[in-house]
């Protein structure tokens, strides 16, 4: 835990000094990276927005964590590059780089329980596995956590890959060595636990898989609320970043809201998020006098996403679908949680295309929505904030989860 | 969840992938509206059509709670399709013989797992959402009536 602390302020250093370096100067050089946000604590994470495993993530947001075989003090192991989701729910790990042996979790009917994890832009396959999980002075024990491309189980059902996009079962492929799901909600699928939903849980031999249902207690979840202590959700802290962007950023994950002297609320907005419906973990956003009621706060979303025609789109095909103003404008939007509660923000779009190669973060990166009622308030929300994200059914001195404050 | 892109994108792998479109007739996009009904039989949802001028909408209510919006010219045959709710539908069913150009276009690197937009001369494919919150649109362009932007279908 604090040597995954000592690693994240490494690195930030290694960036600063770097730079300087070349600078060769007072002041601030272009794509220095803004002074680390490092919250002192046994329940903090570093957090790095960086190039990622295959070097060229933009706005990713990446942690270590700690896995063990459930009950061992030994057979463990460290893995970094995890990105951090307030999008989704639960562990996930590309195997490679995990190579701990585990066993997979049983399926209702015995066999093993496998998972297809669908994303917007494609899937991952893999097996669930009970793991003890480490994260800072964090411990959680037996929790399900997917292994994604597990060499076990390696024919994917048609109806899982016939949700669309491309299967991301390697390290290449899905940009981090896993994903770390900490939003509001607990486990994965609560539909599954009822009933065999398509393209999602599956009990698989060695040779063949159906679709299954999965008890909530098997199913891949939110580590946060398994932790002893500190687990009634998240708080993300990440510095201000210049509009031109930043070479990288150095950040904190702090676990616990109310819990410690270091998660205090304070007095934010708290926006309640939707439960039901078809934007579950969702808020509303006004942009330009319009409702946008599927609107979603999501550290996974790489840059924000919401429909302007008056902001010019990149003309070139390998920036389509976002925008690239000749010079960087400021907006102004209002979040309002299902509590009718509502916060206004500001917020700026710059030319996606000025982006230096070397640099991996970028406030003000920004592109349409694939839907007229949504503004996704990706990681460019979250820097120069300080964003709580409260779990379902957990207290803390602001309220009641599921909600997110700021 | 947040991934690179940038400056993968600047690669012209999208672009320069050929759209090959067989000669099947199984699902809806691009196809007779007749389709409509196979692919509500397929996905076991529950059909409701709506004349809305210059195009006729069919929804196709899925048990799981996704919309799918299947959206027909007068000249018959459908030129978009629209998702939104829990889960992704079988796209390999609607999207039909533009499927496996879709899932083609889908490999080049892009913005992130949360997001994606193909578009290649006669498709566009944009999916966005998160875990329990999915939507998206396929469309032809060429397709789409006049007077009608693909921003205005409901």
């Amino acid at each position: 835990m604090r040597a995954v602390l000592k690693r994240a302020l490494r690195h930030g250093c290694g960036l600063a000094m770097c730079l300087a370096a070349i600078s060769c100067g007072g002041g601030s050089s272009l794509g220095a990276p803004p002074p680390p946000v490092i919250t002192p604590g046994s329940n903090v994470v570093g957090v790095v927005v960086g190039a990622g495993p295959t070097g060229n993530s933009v706005n990713a947001l990446y942690t270590t964590v700690t896995v063990c075989v459930p009950g061992s003090a030994t057979q463990c192991q460290t893995i970094d590059n995890i990105l951090v989701d307030t999008g989704s729910y639960g562990l996930r790990l590309l195997a490679p780089p995990l190579t701990l042996s585990l066993g997979v979790l049983a399926a209702p009917d015995g066999n093993a329980l496998v998972e297809c994890t669908v994303f917007a832009d494609g899937f991952s396959w893999g097996p669930v596995a009970a793991m003890d999980i480490q994260i800072a002075g964090e411990s959680a024990s037996s929790v399900p956590v997917q292994l994604i491309g597990d060499s076990r189980f390696t024919t994917v059902p048609s109806d899982c890959s016939s949700t669309g996009g491309t299967a991301h079962n390697t390290v290449a492929t899905f940009s981090a060595n896993g994903v770390l799901g900490i939003g509001a909600f607990v486990t994965d699928c609560p539909d599954c636990s009822v009933s065999a939903i398509p393209a999602f849980y599956y009990s698989c031999t060695a040779t063949a898989c159906v679709n299954s249902v999965a008890p909530l207690t098997s199913q891949v979840q939110n580590p946060v609320p398994f932790f002893v202590a500190d687990n009634n959700g998240t708080i993300i802290e990440l510095p201000a970043v210049p509009a031109g962007g930043a070479a990288g950023v150095t950040g904190s994950l702090i676990f616990g809201i109310d819990t410690q002297s270091n998660n205090q609320s304070g007095t934010p907005t708290v926006l309640a998020l939707q439960t039901s419906g078809k934007n579950v973990g969702g808020v509303t956003t006004i942009y330009n006098g319009q409702m946008l009621s599927a609107s979603f706060i999501d550290s996974g979303s790489n840059a924000l996403y919401f429909n302007d025609s008056s902001i010019t789109p990149c003309a070139s095909s390998s920036f389509a679908g976002f925008y690239c103003p000749v010079t960087t404008g400021s907006y102004s939007a209002t979040i309002q949680g299902a509590n009718a509660l509502s916060a206004a923000v500001t917020f700026e779009v710059g030319d996606a295309e000025t982006l230096p190669q070397s640099f991996a973060a970028f406030p003000a990166l920004a592109g349409t929505s694939s839907l007229s009622g949504s503004f996704d308030w990706g990681l460019p929300f979250f820097y120069n904030n300080r964003v709580a994200t409260a779990i379902a059914g957990f207290s803390t001195s602001a309220g009641t989860g599921p909600y997110v404050a700021f | 969840m947040p991934r690179f892109a940038l400056k993968s994108w600047m690669l012209p792998g999208a672009a320069a992938i050929a759209v090959l479109l067989p000669c099947l007739a199984s699902a809806a996009l691009g196809e007779p509206e007749s389709s409509v009904l196979t692919d509500a039989a397929q996905l076991q949802g529950s059909v409701k059509q709506t004349n809305q001028g210059s195009y006729r909408l069919h929804e196709i209510q899925l048990a799981s709670g996704t919309l799918v919006r299947e959206y027909a010219g007068l000249d018959g045959n459908v030129f978009a399709i629209t998702w939104h709710g829990p889960y992704v539908p079988n796209l390999k069913q609607i999207l039909g013989p533009y499927f496996d150009a879709y899932v083609a276009a889908a490999r080049a690197p892009h913005a992130d797992h949360h997001h994606l937009k193909v578009s290649q001369g006669d498709l566009v494919v944009e999916a966005s959402g998160h875990m329990r919150a999915f939507n998206g649109r396929a469309y032809l362009p060429r397709a789409i009536p006049a007077g009608l932007a693909v921003g205005e279908l409901p």
